[in-house]
């Protein structure tokens, strides 16, 4: 296949082409309170080509591997390409030379979860389950599981010559627990970049299902907060939440051209100077956002977005890094052969402080400790929003009770701005999930615990 | 016979040896050009071809996918679906459906579709953008697209089922903000779609959302309170709608995961409420003759008076619960089917919109929902997007920081009125619905 590709960039008529080689096997098995609700592989795989001509961008995509279908595909990509340039103001003008990269990339993995067969994935799902539904309160219960094995080769007119390996593994439990007619549920996920004993590596999964009954049954019994402007202690997930969301989107060149809330504000002050906030593929080997190298075939490094309090850099692909001067770090991304690469955050977090854990909830007056995210949001004026699992209230120093249904909202920058501790904790805490910018995108995010304000959205009295 | 059917038919003979089989086959051409900061940005053309295979072994299932019309692939994939259904744990609800008689819909294809080019696409991406700009200088074009799609979908199973189809979409989306002296505003997204390249406005799209993202400057802060809600169709689709779907979906009642599972007949909504699912709604975009299993998809009445009427379901939840299928499986060929509405109508009441506002003494009109909701026990809680402060029976300024709680099953019960005002929402869903008033709604401002 690499020599097919080769020979179409040779006869490529595009100012620039890049062609990618994707082949994506993927298992998916959920059980759902006793039943096997879907246990399924599939197989998808092509080239998807991207080409510049006349100074514009056309993109085309084939499953079909024949040498003659993938040039049909970039004469398609080509004449995409034209017809765009007609109606465009500005033409991309090229990046200028980039550096080749000719290398092969595998992913970190400890025992392949492909040694372990479909039988072995379902069976272990089916005790879990039928463990959680054993619990008091939990009527129902739903264990999934979700592996994806993605190969790459990546070409370009660059001379770039990119092979990837990547191995990425989802778990996810959730208990719902039912009593006088009050219905709550409790989830605990894992996602990580690796193999069977990565994923389990902190936690065996009885302990991950276990955990999901716990936050269930305790739900149960939790009431509603008051909504308010509040003192709040983040848990890693929320502070990788809040980092992805409430900041790193709208640091995305794209959306800072379209005018988000970070236009025009490198080198300006927009947190508390005890935030660093980074993005980076290759943080670590094994969370779940590990990018060597981008869908441009950019090597990925370190975007240091926000240094002590000051924004420092956007996340870039090639064409806005070179009009804007900034420089791409591996953050073009393309889920499947049929999408082209668009910017998207690899592994998003905030630099661990010097605060002890528990000294951020004791030198607490009053306030929110809150853990595990739901769903979240950000408009591209920084605006964030996102569903709390638990919202524990704290009173002089300590945790008091459990209050369920909270969310937290504010704008990303003020909300960085309030931050007054931040602890000597870290964790990536995301990778059970996916970001979603018109076609998904593997993330992880957190960072340490850290205490700052935002509104917590709850009930209001008559 | 289609194509896609003769590949379909070809598989099951082959493949005789495997007694419930179904496969399920996809072609997409689809164009896209894609429109990013205030500029063309990138044209797109694609054509996909699918697969999904489901089968039955000693009531196990398993299931493979491929991107690929190559029969011997697709038999490679049958004896892959196969082996898993071997390891799988038996449960007697597996069915594959016999068949039912299916009466094809018309106005679903615009043959013209076959002729459309990318230029084409390009033309109309070029209006949608240069309308937006050219109405306010304030007006910045984020995201968005024109995009096509020229799609065929044919269903085979062992015990008979033999259908295809044929529909093509338009669909536009456009997404913005304005800025003024410093203030962004709040980012909207309007979004259009049709069969038929003649019914799809793209101006129209293009003027509602600089409209209501220029209205939404000068947003201020308000108290918080606790009162009413005027929900825009949007706003309604995104915060009551969602969590009401859920909990209707066959399989979420058969395991215990809602709070409809005793309720057919009994009252879950105020009275002036009633919703119906209708796949051959005329100019509904998720209009189909037959649903992913082959089986059609008569128009349901879900909710009646406020009184619960039916859930939905595909032939595993139907067989489960000793009903029949309603017909709304779901999904494409990647997973096995699902289950969702086609095109969900609202009947509209009889007053309209300016009428609901004139009689709220404190509230809020939510253009849109950015939020979280439990589906589990329908909580919710969101920010306001482009909201509108209520102050006796009068539009005061635009909201900023507000966020909204609630509960759905709550909120439906509350429901003070229903605007004459019909839209409709094209997202994940199509839907056609008016406004809803809703009482005791928690607004907390940041």
């Amino acid at each position: 296949m690499k020599d097919i590709l080769l020979r179409l960039v040779e006869k490529s008529d595009g100012d620039y082409i890049e062609l990618r080689y994707h082949t994506r096997d993927q298992k998916r098995i959920e059980v759902v309170k006793g039943d096997t609700e879907e246990v399924h592989s599939s197989t998808y795989g092509g080239v998807g080509i991207r080409v510049l001509v006349d100074g514009a961008w056309g993109f085309s995509s084939t499953s079909r591997t024949r040498e003659e279908d993938i040039l049909k595909t970039m004469k398609s990509a080509e004449c995409a390409a034209r017809f765009s340039a007609k109606g465009k103001k500005e033409r991309v003008e090229g990046f200028g030379e980039m550096t080749p990269v000719d290398g092969t990339f595998k992913a970190r993995v400890n025992d392949s979860v492909t040694n372990h067969s479909i039988e072995d994935k379902v069976n272990l799902l089916t005790r879990l389950d039928k463990d959680m539904r054993a619990c008091s309160d939990i009527n129902s219960a739903k264990c999934l599981w979700n592996e994806i094995q993605d190969d790459k080769l990546i070409v370009n007119s660059f001379g770039t010559e990119v092979s990837l390996h990547d191995e990425k593994v989802e778990f996810h439990t959730i208990a719902y627990a039912d009593s006088n007619g009050e219905k709550v549920a409790g989830s605990e996920s894992r996602g990580i970049t690796g193999g069977w004993k990565d994923l389990f590596a902190i936690d065996p999964a009885e302990d991950i299902a276990q955990k999901a009954v716990k936050t269930a049954q305790q739900l149960l019994k939790a009431k509603h907060p008051k909504g308010d402007i509040a003192t709040v202690v983040l848990n890693p997930e929320l502070v990788g939440l809040i980092s992805h969301e409430a900041i790193g989107h709208t640091v995305e060149a794209d959306f800072v051209q379209s005018g988000s809330i970070a236009q025009g504000k490198i080198n300006e002050k927009v947190a508390s100077e005890l935030v660093t906030m980074v993005d980076h593929g290759t943080a670590t080997p094994h969370a779940a956002g590990w990018t060597p190298v981008d869908d441009e075939g950019i090597l990925s490094t370190r975007t240091e977005i926000i240094k002590e309090g000051v924004l420092n850099e956007y996340l870039y692909n090639m064409e806005i890094a070179s009009v804007l001067g900034g420089k791409p770090r591996g953050n073009a991304r393309a889920y499947e052969y049929s999408d082209p690469p668009i910017i998207r955050m690899t592994n998003t977090f905030i630099e661990p402080g010097d605060h002890g854990v528990d000294e951020l909830i004791e030198e607490t007056k009053e306030g929110f400790y809150l853990e595990g995210a739901k769903g979240g949001q950000a408009d591209a004026n920084g605006e964030f929003m996102f569903g709390v699992q638990k919202a524990w209230r704290i009173k002089d120093g300590e945790l008091t009770e459990l209050l369920r249904g909270a969310s937290i909202s504010g704008s990303g920058f003020e909300v960085l701005k309030s931050i007054d501790a931040v602890a000597d904790n870290f964790e990536f805490k995301m990778g059970a999930g996916y970001c979603g910018k018109f076609q998904r995108a593997k993330v992880d995010g957190g960072g340490p615990n850290l205490r700052c304000t935002a509104t917590v959205g709850g009930k209001q009295e008559g | 016979m289609s194509r896609l059917l003769e590949l379909g038919e070809n598989i099951l003979r082959k493949a005789e040896n495997i007694d419930d089989l179904e496969i399920y086959l996809v072609t997409d051409t689809n164009i896209d050009v894609g429109i990013q900061s205030n500029e063309i940005n990138m044209s797109r053309y694609h054509v996909k071809e699918q697969v999904g295979v489901r089968v039955l072994h000693d009531d196990r299932l398993g299931f493979s996918s491929v991107h690929s019309l190559d029969e011997r692939v697709i038999l490679k994939k049958v004896k892959e679906a196969y082996n898993i259904a071997k390891n799988s744990i038996p449960d007697e609800n597996n069915l594959i459906p016999a068949p039912k008689k299916v009466s094809h819909l018309k106005g679903i294809y615009d043959k013209t579709i076959q002729d459309f080019e990318v230029q084409d696409a390009v033309r109309n991406a070029k209006l949608l953008l240069e309308t937006c700009l050219n109405q306010d200088d304030r007006f910045s074009f984020s995201d968005g697209f024109f995009a096509t799609h020229d799609m065929q979908r044919a269903v085979v199973n062992s015990r008979g089922v033999s259908e295809s189809e044929r529909s093509s979409v338009y669909i536009c989306l456009a997404m913005g903000m304005a800025s003024d002296k410093g203030e962004i505003s709040n980012e909207d997204l309007k979004v259009g779609g049709s069969n038929y390249i003649a019914d799809i406005d793209v101006e129209m799209v293009a003027r509602e959302l600089v409209e209501s993202t220029i209205n939404s400057l000068g947003a201020k802060k308000a108290k918080s309170f606790e009162g009413t809600g005027i929900l825009s169709p949007q706003a309604l689709a995104m915060m009551l709608f969602m969590g009401l779907i859920y909990p209707l979906k066959g399989n979420r009642v058969l395991r215990g995961m809602s709070p409809f599972t005793d309720k057919i007949g009994e009252k879950i909504a105020a009275s002036n409420f009633n919703l119906v699912d209708h796949s051959r709604l005329p100019k509904g975009l998720r209009c189909r003759s037959f649903d992913r299993e082959g089986l059609p998809i008569p128009k349901l009445k879900i909710v009646e008076d406020g009184v619960l009427k039916s859930h939905l379901h595909n032939s595993y939840t139907a067989n489960a619960m000793d009903v029949q299928s309603t017909g709304h499986a779901s999904g494409g060929p990647r997973t096995i089917p699902s289950i969702d509405p086609t095109n969900l109508v609202l009947s509209p009441g009889n007053r309209g919109l300016e009428h609901l506002i004139s009689e709220v003494e404190n509230g809020v009109l939510i253009n849109r929902f950015s939020g979280d909701i439990n589906p589990v026990n329908g909580d919710f809680s969101g920010v306001v997007k482009g909201g509108y402060m209520i102050e006796g029976g009068a539009i005061k300024h635009p909201l900023k920081n507000m966020m909204v709680s609630g509960n759905v099953f709550d909120s439906l019960n509350n429901i003070s009125a229903i605007s004459s005002n019909v839209e409709k929402v094209a997202s994940l869903l199509y839907m056609e619905l008016p406004y809803l008033q809703v009482e005791d709604l928690s607004f907390t401002s940041g």
